[in-house]
């Protein structure tokens, strides 16, 4: 297959900054080069593209060049054969600028997989235009390493499959190949809905695993305990995560932790602890006693905004009864992509 | 091509500038003057038509032929032209029943193209 990387990734942040040789272990290069350098020891014929040539050493640059893989800094060249571009480039506008200027290069049927530095339904949204007037060959999907390559932790991918809003983002035969790719390299390939990937593989990741656990943990004493119906338990849940995720949209994590008071949340959520082992419970009880006094300084000072604290899902499908499916679905598009510029 | 409709469009008395966007809102072409913000206008006309075609078919009136929004200082007419709208602004004092005839004429050719 012919993959092109584009962004080596820094290695400075890396090992100085984050430290990650002594953290996790694994050795440098990390990130886009590593997997560079992983492609092309699995077989396939990989061009990374970089234009600072300062983000390696030199020696790291050779063992890159070792391991197969072909180095240039002209990103649009690098694209011409790509059957696979991948995206380990800055967070926001320039991965969006970097994919605009390829995307034209791209040959027949070429998918375009992110990383960990934007959605990729953010990215199909930013380049909607062009994909469905000018390049409906190309699909966009995932390569998200979900740990930082080179590093021991970094044992699977999360692929972008089928997203479970309507949009054609790739056809399934990208997405095996984006499967096929990460499997090649001996790695477990993770097909999700492209517009989960983000949850389940960025760093926001620590988010959905603790809230998840919040959510299994009163989603078994409302139902089992208590015996509540099963729907007012989720609706329960949906109001909770709608509420937190609002303020934070309107007023930041202090205005959203202002507006929930944390000692308050405290004495109540404790009248919850129904049974002997409720670990998370305990945990979070334990966590959010103990603020430190900065962080309840940060708290108080925060304002609480403005806040329209709706049901997305409920907003959109009035959305369609009112306008009809096709302006809904392009207002909900242009609001993703605002939240993202 | 499109961009050659609109362009002809242009060339009425009293025309301002045109669009076609998709039913979703997305520019497919413009010619509307600089001070415009076309990427919102594209939004709002998709807006805009959506709720007139959901509110004809509601009051059973359906199906839309056309939308015209009336302001003292001009007018925004809408027309389905397939997977598209087109969006045509003007004076307040136009030949209506002229616009309309090359409206509907350009919106057919519009539709072929986006097939």
């Amino acid at each position: 297959m012919k993959v092109t990387v584009y962004g080596a990734g820094n290695q400075k942040l890396y090992t100085d900054e984050l430290n990650l040789p002594e953290r996790y272990g694994g050795e440098a290069p990390y990130g886009g080069s590593r997997m560079a350098m992983e492609f092309a020891m699995a077989g396939h014929d990989v061009i990374l593209a970089e234009p600072s040539r300062e983000v390696l050493d030199d020696e790291q640059w050779s063992m890159v060049e070792e391991a197969g893989v072909t180095v240039t800094d002209n990103d649009k060249e690098a694209a011409s054969e790509a059957e696979v571009a991948v995206l380990f480039t800055p967070f926001g506008k320039g991965t969006f600028s970097i994919a605009r200027e390829i995307l034209p290069e791209l040959p027949e049927g070429s998918v375009i997989a992110n990383t960990c530095t934007v959605s990729p339904v953010v990215l199909y949204y930013v380049l909607e235009k062009e994909l469905k007037l000018e390049r409906t060959d190309v699909g966009v999907s995932s390569m998200h390493p979900a740990a930082v390559p080179g590093t021991p932790q970094h044992g699977h991918y999360v692929i972008g499959g089928r997203p479970t809003a309507e949009l054609d983002m790739a056809t399934d035969e990208q997405v095996s190949r984006c499967a096929e790719l990460a499997e090649s390299t001996g790695k477990k390939a993770y097909i999700v809905p492209a517009d989960v990937t983000s949850a389940v593989a960025d760093m926001g990741s620590l988010v959905t695993a603790v809230a998840l656990a919040g959510v299994l943990d009163y989603y078994y004493v409302g139902t089992q305990i208590i015996k509540a119906p099963e729907e007012m338990v989720e609706k329960q849940i949906l109001m909770t995560l709608q509420t937190m995720a609002s303020l934070v949209e309107t007023s930041g994590v202090d205005g959203m932790a202002a507006a929930i008071n944390p000692e308050l949340l405290v004495k109540s959520a404790r009248s919850m602890h129904l049974l002997d082992e409720q670990e998370e419970l305990d945990a979070a009880l334990k966590k959010i006693s103990d603020l430190n006094d900065d962080v309840m300084k940060w708290i108080e000072g925060a304002e609480v905004k403005h806040t329209d604290l709706v049901a997305a899902q409920a907003l959109t499908g009035e959305l369609k009864t009112v306008m009809g499916d096709r302006a809904a679905e392009g207002t909900i598009r242009r609001c993703m992509r605002k939240m993202f510029e | 091509m499109i961009g050659r409709i609109l362009k002809d469009l242009g060339r009425i008395n009293g025309v301002n500038g045109s669009l076609v966007v998709g039913k979703d809102g997305l520019i497919i072409e413009s010619e509307v003057p600089g001070d415009i913000d076309a990427e919102l206008v594209a939004a709002m006309a998709s807006a805009v038509f959506g709720t007139a075609e959901r509110s004809a078919e509601e009051i059973k009136h359906e199906p839309l032929e056309q939308v015209m929004i009336e302001g003292k200082r001009g007018k925004t007419l809408m027309i389905d032209a397939g997977e598209g709208i087109l969006v045509v602004i003007t004076d307040v004092d136009v030949n209506l029943g002229m616009i309309r005839i090359e409206m509907k004429r350009s919106s057919e050719r519009v539709s072929d193209l986006l097939g």
